[in-house]
């Protein structure tokens, strides 16, 4: 279903929402834009397309208590707390980041071994997209299967038509918020409006990626010189991974002495150069060349193999923020051309 | 912290279950190997746990974390646990350190184990270097064990260490070399006095015992090194890819697939593996 | 602006060809507006790549322990050199390893400072004079260059090489009066508002070690939050292992960092690095009258302890 809401009447939607539901939006942190919890609608910054942090954490906390244990006379008892009890919004999410939630969702949100603390909280979550009339330079979407417009994985999605929001409810939850009194009728031009932004907005962004090809030639490039070429710039930081949307890897640490404390789970990198060293010294990917090799071939082959979609959404993140630009859109067309 | 509402142990893969050390053993006389025998406190939790040689556990020592050991033990020993830990960073040093009566955790088991499926109906050569040995204990054990022993054909073991007090499960190679339903063959690298069995590397000693690869499946676990050399004797002797088998290792966290950290090429060593054939390893990015 | 790219290209070929490097660091064109990437030529051909802009950001000094053992030849601005001398005083590089092609800089402009002072994305940027033009799919903005530096550049005490083998253009002047205005601006500030600052700033630390990994002086083969045993500083984003980090490094810097602002560049949390490395900096300069890497052979007061230094050498 489809509906409509002004933009006059936007803010106290959400004012309403803020009731019942624990809102994540764009807002202002220090100098930046990023996905963080607001408590009141003027908070929300609208036309920030890349948000600075992905809103990852809001599923995956980058510091996650998984339990905490107290030993006792017969063992030690550990006590964890999966629950979340408060209903969430993810409000402005953009169709990469959404895309890079599906592509978590299949490797925490599995059948055997289900990520309860993950699942959990994408089961209590409504996530309200909005499409990018106006892609950035740097966003590459469309490159990888992505759109500026792409539903997928939203609950209700939003378009901006310059004085209102056209607003398509896909799941129950979508409906949800749909039935709300603020939301009325759409016109049939309003959908025609909708696919005229959507037309414009494709015209500022690449061309799908040779996937096929770009995943031959990762395999066999495993042993080739290439990638000490590529990795010549690298500094080995964690920005890439850290504020990509998809990556998610984690580490596991106790925190406490041996009668109690707490286990707890902190975002990781496979650019660290400490991530696969092993107790006895030996380091499995000793070198800048084995680390961003890893990056490369987990994004655009592993992701294929295993789920089936591509690990890049294309959100440009990581091409922004690198310290030294290395731009993994000039990366991979370097695979695609390569021999 | 609220205690969860469900029965959480089953529901939540990160959740380890209380054990208590019932015994340790130290292994080998430089005193880094020592095998702990861990007993599940709870009996839901013992009725739960079934599993095949092969196969993992991440063991907690709650403080300092957790870290993945294979079972030494094979399932169909009743009893407590077997686990060979080798002293060498923080958990481990820890663990050393501790004894009968205390607690540790365990979530598992975990990984594919050996394929013994495939294995039926061939002859099987376990091949061993130091203390890469824990689940090929399980694994020989199970074949040979009289409730099994007819699946298999002929059963051969080839294990070398350094020296003779480095060679683990003392007692147990022992027994094997009693039996008439097995091949065994441990060697040391150099000679020293009182020993009258063979000398030399483990891929000399294959390339001398020359198992034949009709039929026949190899399971090599060990140092890099050690495989490195013994995988082209292997080849020499007419083995396949396919036809070879191991255990890989790797620093792992999760333990399910979720963490990323144990991550070669499109598989997970702790839920794809840690039991591979070289078929499978092959144009992988070697990082092992 | 001044133009320093067709030097540089000159004296890169003329290094490959007979001068005995393996490599020429430099920049090369970045893949965005306002940015430039660290580029390695290695044969003669690959000198045409070398740029010179203001965008080129990165302390180059950093790759140099990529090359040990291996003469190379860089491009070294002012702060760059200054790396250069401390990690020489630090023995981490002996001279006749590196030939140092010096640039004289005139401060490299914020790409975030450009980014808000304009109605759009930035999508390229030129240089007119003392200004720069800032242009967008529906703007053009004309900003004076001073305004735009880099504050790290724009309080800067050392624009000119300290030791270079070659260098491509005189002295520039000096354009900065007080180095360290902005840390006496906050020492003035009450200790709670310090502390608040601080507190908030760290909190938007995500552990990425940027500013550790771009950092030239930051080469230890093992950090202290990588230790195990024991384990110094928690690793989540906890207080508690976020300030840890912070003042742990920031220590591990005193007395050795060059005021370069490659850290706060690298961040992505644009956290202020700047201050807490130039407090201790400003400290280290009033209690022991030293500048990392300005002279040669000067020896660090935090690294060395001479016995005629007597009780003194203890802060009062």
């Amino acid at each position: 279903m489809t509906k409509k809401i002004d933009k006059t009447d936007i803010n106290a939607f959400l004012g309403s929402l803020l009731q019942d539901y624990a809102l994540y939006a764009p807002a202002r942190e220090a100098k930046y834009v990023t996905f963080r919890e607001i408590h009141a609608p003027e908070e929300i910054v609208w036309d920030c397309l890349v948000t600075r942090e992905p809103p990852k954490d809001v599923f995956l906390p980058q510091t996650e208590v998984l339990f905490s244990y107290i030993r006792g006379a017969d063992g030690v008892v550990v006590q964890s707390n999966e629950a979340v009890e408060r209903e969430r919004i993810v409000w402005g999410m953009r169709p990469c980041d959404a895309q890079a939630l599906l592509v978590q969702d299949a490797v925490f949100d599995t059948a055997e071994n289900r990520d309860v603390y993950y699942a959990n909280k994408r089961a209590k979550t409504t996530v309200v997209g909005i499409g990018c009339n106006q892609p950035l330079s740097t966003c590459f979407c469309t490159a990888v299967d992505g759109g500026p417009f792409k539903k997928d994985g939203f609950d209700l999605f939003l378009t901006d038509l310059g004085d209102a929001y056209l607003s398509e409810a896909l799941t129950g939850k979508g409906e949800k918020l749909l039935a709300s009194p603020f939301f009325h009728a759409s016109r049939k031009a309003d959908e025609k409006a909708a696919q005229a932004l959507e037309k414009a907005a494709l015209e500022h962004l690449p061309e799908a990626m040779d996937v096929k090809t770009i995943q031959k030639h990762l395999d066999e490039l495993v042993a080739s010189p290439f990638w000490d070429e590529v990795q010549a710039s690298c500094i080995g930081c964690g920005v890439c991974t850290l504020l990509c949307p998809v990556c998610h890897c984690f580490d596991i640490v106790d925190e406490g002495t041996a009668a109690c404390g707490q286990r707890v789970r902190n975002w990781d990198t496979c650019q660290y150069c400490v991530y696969t060293l092993e107790a006895s010294g030996h380091n499995p990917r000793p070198a800048g060349r084995e680390r961003v090799r890893q990056r490369l071939m987990h994004k655009f082959d592993y992701y294929l193999v295993n789920q089936g979609v591509l690990g890049c959404v294309g959100c440009g993140r990581c091409v922004q923020l690198c310290p030294v630009n290395l731009d993994i859109r000039q990366i991979v067309d370097e695979i695609g051309a390569a021999k | 912290m609220i205690r969860a509402k469900q029965a959480v142990k089953a529901s939540n893969p990160y959740l380890p279950v209380p054990m208590r050390i019932e015994n340790t053993h130290i292994e080998t006389d430089d005193n880094m190997l020592k095998t702990f025998e861990l007993a599940f406190v709870h009996e839901q939790d013992a009725a739960r746990f079934q599993f095949v040689p092969g196969q993992f556990c991440e063991v907690s020592v709650f403080g300092k974390g957790e870290a993945p050991f294979g079972i030494a033990s094979s399932p169909t020993q009743p009893g407590p646990l077997k686990f060979t830990v080798n002293k060498a960073g923080v958990l481990t040093s820890t663990l050393h350190s501790m004894g009968e009566g205390e607690f540790v955790g365990l979530r598992g088991p975990l990984g594919n184990g050996y394929p013994l499926k495939t294995y039926e109906g061939h002859n099987v050569v376990v091949i061993g270097g130091g203390f890469a040995f824990t689940t090929l204990r399980s694994l020989t054990e199970y074949m040979l064990d009289k409730r099994n022993r007819a699946r298999f054909g002929e059963v051969s073991v080839i294990y070398g260490a350094r020296t003779p007090g480095l060679l683990l499960y003392k007692e147990q190679l022992a027994a094997w070399e009693q039996r008439a339903d097995a091949h065994v063959h441990l060697t040391i690298d150099v000679a020293v006095p009182g020993w009258e069995k063979l000398v030399g590397f483990v891929p000399d000693i294959v390339a001398k015992v020359a198992p034949s690869s009709k039929d026949t499946y190899a399971v090599i676990c060990g140092p890099p090194v050690m495989i490195k050399f013994t995988l082209p004797k292997l080849t020499a002797l007419g083995f396949k890819p396919e036809q070879i088998y191991t255990s890989l290792e790797r620093r792992m966290k999760c333990g399910i697939g979720k963490c990323g950290r144990c991550n070669i090429g499109p598989y997970y060593v702790c839920k794809d593996g840690p039991v591979f054939s070289y078929a499978q390893l092959a144009g992988l990015p070697q990082e092992y | 602006m001044r133009e320093y790219t067709e030097a540089i290209r000159q004296e890169a070929r003329r290094l490959l060809t007979d001068g005995g490097v393996q490599a020429v660091i430099g920049f090369a064109e970045g893949t965005l507006p306002m940015r430039t990437a660290p580029f390695f030529a290695r044969k003669v051909e690959e000198a045409e790549r070398l740029i010179w802009g203001p965008y080129c950001e990165n302390n180059l000094a950093r790759y140099l322990r990529e090359w040990k053992g291996k003469k190379v030849a860089i491009v070294a601005k002012g702060c760059d050199t200054r790396s250069i001398v401390a990690l020489m005083a630090e023995h981490q590089l002996m001279r006749d390893q590196v030939a140092i092609i010096g640039v004289p800089c005139e401060g490299m402009l914020d790409r975030r400072i450009v980014a808000r002072r304009v109605p759009g994305e930035v999508l390229s940027t030129r240089q007119e004079g003392q200004d720069v033009i800032v242009e967008g799919l529906r703007f053009s903005v004309r900003l004076p260059r001073r305004e735009l530096l880099y504050r790290s550049c724009a309080t800067c005490l050392h624009p000119n090489p300290v030791l270079s083998d070659v260098l491509l253009g005189e002295p520039v002047a000096i354009w900065n009066e007080d180095p360290y205005a902005y840390v006496r601006e906050m020492e003035s500030k009450p200790a709670q508002e310090r502390a608040a600052y601080f507190a908030s700033e760290a909190g938007r630390c995500i552990r990425c070690y940027a500013c550790r990994q771009v950092c030239p002086m930051c080469y230890c083969e093992e950090c202290f939050v990588d230790h195990t045993t024991p384990r110094w500083i928690e690793s989540g984003v906890t207080p508690a292992g976020l300030q840890g980090w912070q003042i742990g490094r920031a220590y591990h810097l005193t007395g050795r960092c060059v005021d370069c602002g490659a850290c706060e560049r690298a961040c992505p949390e644009e956290i202020d690095l700047v201050y807490l490395n130039g407090k201790l900096n400003k400290d280290v300069r009033e209690l022991y009258g030293f500048e990392t890497g300005v002279q040669v052979d000067e020896l660090p007061p935090l690294a060395v302890f001479l016995p005629e230094e007597g009780p003194d050498f203890r802060i009062r």
